[in-house]
């Protein structure tokens, strides 16, 4: 499985103050060993996400996530003993693997030789709570023991020597965790007896992170491919030209790259199963009919080169690009042997992006990046301008971008599970935590701080202690410097709030809303639906903040109906009356917009109405300002606002439109005539549905994505299309998040990717 | 109809008979799968690994089994696999959706375990949110295939119908 020569290995790793590996050289393939260990202070320690502890089927509620030992047993009368190890793999950026090993340092052998089996832990697990009942406290494995892949193909003999190192190949599930064509998160392996249950005791004792001896702890010996960054495309008449980067080398150097393999496909797209075989030498052919599966060859190089023009007067007179075609190009790293980045599996983490040539220069566009996220990912990512994009995915990871190359500022993040809400992100300075933090909430309930400028974790948690209470929403951040700089005071808490409300799909009546701390994750308050209070129906929306008013705005399904509360207002602070108001406005899955000078909110429901709601209203089940009916089954995403005063602008997406109305405070109707007001449905026989609508007040341009697969350019004041991006057949296009810094817009997409636009069109 | 078989991990399928119905009728009795049961089956080869694999749709009024279900109405889509024939140990089911495009929308990776000595089938429903998501967001309707893994190996695909 491994067959290429390493005659190139130039530099030996050594061990600095934490002992993780040292950078060496340019590199394509290379050997990292990485050393599981105690956390470390700083934010910079690669293994801060490293995590390890042995699970007891005598004690199943013990912890031994501190100790300096990890043991495997197999004893009759439930009492086996199985190891968690999991590593941190942020440092191997961009790399397609090629062996992964696992070690661990075997201090007490068992009195007869055993079989141990290493198997891919499955769900998320806590190293201070896991026990052999619970992965998280107060939250059971589906399987008791550790959910685990049930693969046992992977094993290893103990011998009965003490002080023994006894390893396993891990190197399909760290491929799957970086480079598969689904990444899956990366939760670590198990090691357990491959026959458990042995009537006569047979235990191994093995050294922990926390071990003294450094040498002695578990260790992941990753060989792998890294490949070039920040591929750039710029357009022009019958020409693509692409340039990039090579990365410093990770790790000790075992064949140098030498150039790259450049594939390209029309049709805005070249799919993750492109991917060449290593050994193979691949060339560009007359008439380009060279084909890496459904992808064309056209261009290698084993100069080292950093750019590619992709014409005929430039580097490819056999194909150059047609104009107003969109194409889609992959760039693989080489090696002098001809081994790419990826091979054997597939390419999801393969640098790509697309662009479109013209003898229009208007026409003429490339994006600025595109990242992968696996699956569909229609989520808005948080944002940074200028500074990283927070990409939030449905393939339970969170990914931190740099947005004005694409490269990543953090590597991907195992979550509990899929993320389907934007992340808010707070810039050091603004954070309480003292981090520039993000908060994450996933499906299974967790929320998670996140150190944007690491990755790190601050704090993870799930406040129900129930997986089945999903935050489908992302969360509301009230910031306590954010109340300050508006010279606020009626928010009384020192640190940030988190708010989330649960989409528990079993319940029509007991959802919650919660307020964590920000900086610790604990629930400062909560509202549970039921019983004295008011119903609360599935909520799958971020909750607003509403600095004003010293109130929390959450929009939640109403059972169907409008017996029951939709928007709810809430008080943010620990202390006074939780629930403020409410109105029944019949099931609503987005969150409200507040008018600039929050005197109004607006919000449309699921059946194509659009309300507007004094934001003074403070009696249960208050009545609307006033309705709009747009006749166009259901309001999509949140209204945009704009104007600072009455009468505001309101442009909303519905099924198949959009539209532009006004509305004038103390009216009970909205204008739907007359200058500032339209209507334009959406491109196609059959109108593309479209995504939330985005801009900001001041831009004469609104952008929503569509499905079908194109992001079209709005004229804020009379609603003609005015641009468009087509990105892929077929795709259908997420809520954008505008980057104000870099006029980019960046939207996730049916088609596993995450792209980046600039803008205006 | 959605009625498929599968064993052996082999993504072997057979086609829905009046037959097989009647056998997958009485096995569904028998085993009596949760939300109702909307389809049964049994192994082709005895005593190889099989999934039984039926949907209901979660609405406000409880779980409804059906081959297809109204984007509009639906809070969850339920997808009830019955494991027959599995080996006692530790075991996971992969569960992935895929949009009518092609295009992979989302995987569950999901253990269950089967006890020693136990001929009980493990029944394992996996959740995928539909009220308030994305596919109720972008009308992501049409015939969506779900495919079903073992410990890692394809056991087969259903495909299961949303409308608006």
């Amino acid at each position: 499985m491994w067959n290429w020569s390493r005659t190139k290995a130039i530099a030996a790793m050594s061990c600095g103050a934490l002992c993780v590996f040292t950078l060496t050289g340019s590199a394509t393939m290379a050997r990292e060993r990485k050393i599981l260990q105690k956390k470390a202070t700083v934010p910079v320690d690669p293994q801060n996400r490293a995590a390890d502890a042995w699970i007891d089927q005598a004690n199943t509620g013990t912890n031994h996530g501190s100790d300096a030992t990890l043991q495997v047993s197999s004893q009759t009368g439930n009492k086996n003993q199985r190891a968690l190890v999991e590593f941190d793999l942020s440092s191997l950026t961009n790399s397609g693997i090629k062996l992964a090993t696992l070690s661990l340092f075997m201090t007490t052998a068992p009195s007869a030789s055993r079989t141990y089996q290493a198997r891919r832990i499955t769900s998320f697990w806590k190293e201070s709570d896991v026990t052999w009942a619970n992965r998280v406290s107060g939250i059971a494995w589906t399987a008791a023991g550790g959910d685990n892949d049930g693969i046992t193909t992977q094993t290893a003999t103990t011998g009965t020597t003490n002080n023994t190192t006894i390893s396993w190949d891990v190197t399909a599930a760290v491929q799957q965790w970086f480079g598969s064509n689904t990444p899956i998160a990366n939760y670590g392996t198990m090691i357990l007896d491959g026959t458990e249950n042995s009537a006569t005791t047979r235990t191994a004792v093995f050294s922990s992170k926390e071990a003294a001896t450094e040498a002695n702890r578990p260790s992941l010996t990753v060989e792998f491919v890294q490949n070039v960054q920040a591929l750039t495309a710029t357009t022009g008449n019958a020409q693509v030209k692409l340039s990039w980067s090579y990365p410093s080398a990770i790790g000790t150097v075992l064949s140098a790259t030498n150039g790259v393999l450049i594939v390209r496909q029309s049709g805005g797209t070249v799919p993750s199963t492109v991917v060449p075989t290593d050994g193979t030498v691949y060339s560009r052919n007359a008439g380009c009919t060279n084909l890496i599966s459904t992808a064309t060859v056209v261009f290698v190089s084993s100069s080292l080169p950093t750019s590619f023009n992709d014409s005929a007067p430039g580097d490819n007179a056999d194909c150059p690009p047609a104009n107003d075609t969109v194409y889609a190009y992959k760039v693989f790293a080489k090696d002098a042997a001809n081994n790419y980045t990826e091979s054997g599996a597939s390419s999801q983490f393969v640098p790509f992006t697309a662009a479109n040539p013209s003898a229009t220069v208007t026409s003429q566009w490339a994006t600025t990046w595109v990242a992968p996220t696996g699956v569909t990912n229609l989520a808005p990512p948080g944002i940074s301008p200028g500074n990283v994009v927070v990409l939030p995915t449905n393939s339970n990871l969170i990914t931190g971008i740099k947005p004005s190359d694409g490269t990543f500022v953090f590597t991907p993040f195992s979550t509990a599970a899929g993320i389907s809400g934007r992340p808010p992100v707070l810039d050091l300075g603004f954070s309480s935590t003292g981090f520039g933090t993000s908060y994450t909430a996933d499906a299974q309930g967790f929320i998670y701080a996140t150190d944007i400028a690491t990755g790190n974790l601050l704090w993870m948690t799930n406040p129900t202690s129930n997986t089945a209470n999903a935050i489908l929403g992302g969360a509301g951040t009230f910031v306590v410097s954010t109340e300050s700089n508006l010279g606020l005071s009626a928010y009384t808490r020192s640190t940030d709030l988190v708010i989330v409300g649960t989409d528990n799909t079993t319940t029509t009546s007991a959802n919650q809303v919660i307020g964590l701390d920000g900086n610790t994750g604990a629930t400062a308050w909560s509202f549970v639906g039921g019983g004295a209070n008011p119903n609360m129906d599935i909520v799958t929306s971020t909750p607003l903040v509403d600095y004003t008013n010293n109130a929390v705005w959450v929009t939640s399904h109403g059972n169907g109906g409008t017996t029951q509360p939709s928007l709810w207002k809430f008080n943010p602070n620990n202390t006074g009356t939780r629930l403020l108001a409410s109105a029944n406005l019949n099931n609503i899955s987005n969150s409200a917009s507040l008018a600039y000078s929050a005197d109004l909110l607006f919000v449309g429901n699921d059946s194509g109405t659009l309300y507007a709601v004094s934001t003074g209203i403070n009696t249960q089940g208050a009545a609307a300002a006033a309705s709009l009916a747009t006749g166009d089954t259901q309001v999509i995403g949140s209204p945009l606002v704009y104007g600072k005063t009455s009468p505001y602008t309101v442009i909303i997406s519905t099924a198949t439109k959009v539209r532009a109305v006004k509305y004038t405070k103390g009216s009970a109707t909205f204008t739907t005539t007359g200058t500032g007001t339209w209507t334009t449905t959406m491109p196609g026989t059959t109108p593309c549905t479209p995504s939330s609508p985005i801009g900001y007040d001041g831009l004469s341009t609104v952008y929503v994505g569509c499905t079908d697969g194109t992001i079209y350019q709005f004229d804020v004041t009379t609603g003609t299309i005015t641009g468009s991006r087509f990105v892929r057949t077929g795709t259908t296009l997420g809520d954008a998040t505008i980057d104000v810094t870099l006029s980019l817009l960046i939207f996730g997409a049916s088609s596993s990717r995450v792209y980046a636009i600039p803008f205006p069109f | 109809m959605n009625g498929q078989l599968w064993s052996g991990g082999k993504a072997s399928r057979m086609k829905w008979t009046g037959r097989v119905a009647m056998l997958l009728f009485g096995m569904a009795a028998l085993f009596g799968v949760a939300c109702g049961g909307y389809q049964a089956s049994v192994p082709v080869a005895p005593g190889a690994p099989a999934a039984a694999v039926s949907f209901c749709g979660g609405t406000e009024s409880g779980c409804a089994p059906s081959g297809s279900f109204a984007v509009s109405g639906t809070r969850s889509l339920n997808v009830v696999v019955e494991w027959k024939n599995v080996p006692a140990g530790t075991h996971s089911q992969k569960v992935s959706f895929v949009l009518p495009s092609g295009d992979e929308y989302q995987a569950f990776e999901q253990s269950f375990e089967v006890a020693d000595g136990s001929s009980e089938s493990a029944t394992v429903t996996q959740s995928l949110p539909v009220a308030g998501t994305w596919i109720a967001q972008r009308r992501l309707s049409g015939m969506w295939q779900v495919n079903f893994f073992l410990d890692g190996t394809p056991m087969g695909t259903q495909a299961v119908q949303l409308t608006q």
